[in-house]
């Protein structure tokens, strides 16, 4: 998938934190993102510094690399989601990884992060999820210790111009009904239990 | 019993991006191409450092954090010399990520380590990071190489 060349990108009042392992990683995400017209980065490489911006900035999106060197990524990001300041609390989360560790899989999909990304980062691929969460509709779920996103996706049936993987998929669209509708005396005559004479 | 609550916060970069204005996708990617380019140079040069450390850790005795930190060194060296193509020293660097990864304890480990860290170096070389037909051959080397030292770990399990 990539992102139709016209697609406008809006990103000029748009500031972004990234927390990166090392600094030459988040320059790579900075440079990008300039590329894409955000106004302002933030680099860190620590959960300490990252800590530090989000106290004094008022951020529109979190690109972390969960194995940042001094902390748990993860944990920085469950704690960020359940500290209730806004609007950083409810910032947009792109968690990007390079080899994700087994053990770190399941709690890469419990931080409440809108999207994860495996490295290495593709300008193409950072564009796509950027806007991917412009369209994103899921609400926002508080269930026990998950706050985050609804990690629930709706179905909406196979990808266009494609049959699907699903035996149930339709290949074709359903299209208008060609009878006019039941009244609704109709419909419940079909649902009122019936004497039935054998 | 626990409470779900649902609710849709205001998202700021979800109203931005419904904000006419701004650049064409394409220009946003050409920029960044262009932007990623102002780095190129001291990005493979701490890749470069990275490689150094490996083979330096690797001559040193291996102690306890050992595999933690050489697995953090390739995680770097894929991320970083993946985003600007170079995808054969990505493919070697992930390959030594998932073979740490498999906690593998066999008498060959550490030359299936060494091996992965020389294929890696070998890509950043002038002669055969030009020469995709060289670069092919590395790869293809080091995929080899391991194969061989596994199946020596194994043909020395089954002797006993």
């Amino acid at each position: 998938m990539s992102v139709p060349d016209l697609t406008r990108v809006n990103l000029s009042k748009a500031i972004v934190l990234v927390v990166e392992t090392t600094t030459h990683a988040a320059d790579v995400l900075a440079q990008i993102l300039k590329g894409f017209g955000v106004a302002e980065t933030h680099r860190c490489t620590s959960v300490k510094e990252a800590e530090k911006v989000l106290t004094t900035r008022s951020v529109d999106l979190i690109i972390v690399d969960p194995d940042v060197k001094d902390g748990d990524g993860y944990e920085f990001l469950r704690k960020l989601r359940a500290s209730h300041q806004e609007p950083n609390c409810y910032a947009p989360i792109i968690l990007i990884s390079g080899h994700a560790r087994i053990s770190n899989v399941k709690r890469a999909r419990d931080t409440g992060a809108n999207f994860f990304i495996g490295k290495p980062i593709a300008p193409n691929t950072l564009l796509e999820r950027i806007l991917w969460i412009g369209r994103d509709k899921r609400p926002f779920v508080e269930a026990g210790v998950y706050i985050g996103p609804d990690r629930r996706f709706k179905f909406e049936g196979p990808p266009p111009n494609s049959e699907g993987r699903r035996a149930s998929d339709l290949t074709q669209p359903l299209g208008d009904a060609d009878e006019p509708n039941m009244s609704q005396n109709e419909i419940d005559n079909l649902l009122k239990p019936q004497r039935v004479l054998v | 019993m626990t409470v779900v609550r649902k609710f849709h916060p205001e998202v700021r970069l979800r109203a931005m991006l419904a904000t006419p204005g701004g650049i064409t996708a394409e220009q946003a990617l050409a920029a960044a191409g262009a932007e990623l380019e102002v780095v190129r140079d001291q990005t493979m040069a701490a890749v470069d450092e990275k490689l150094d450390r490996m083979s330096a850790w690797l001559k040193a005795s291996q102690d306890d954090e050992f595999d933690a930190a050489v697995h953090r060194l390739s995680n770097d060296v894929m991320n970083e010399g993946g985003a600007f193509g170079l995808t054969e020293l990505a493919n070697a660097a992930h390959s030594l990520c998932v073979f740490l990864d498999s906690g593998v304890r066999t008498p060959s480990r550490l030359k299936i380590i060494g091996v992965h860290v020389d294929a890696m170096r070998a890509l950043r070389q002038p002669a055969v990071s030009g020469d995709a037909s060289a670069r092919a051959a590395v790869q293809r080397g080091l995929h080899d190489v391991v194969k061989r030292f596994a199946a020596d770990d194994e043909a020395a399990k089954q002797r006993g």
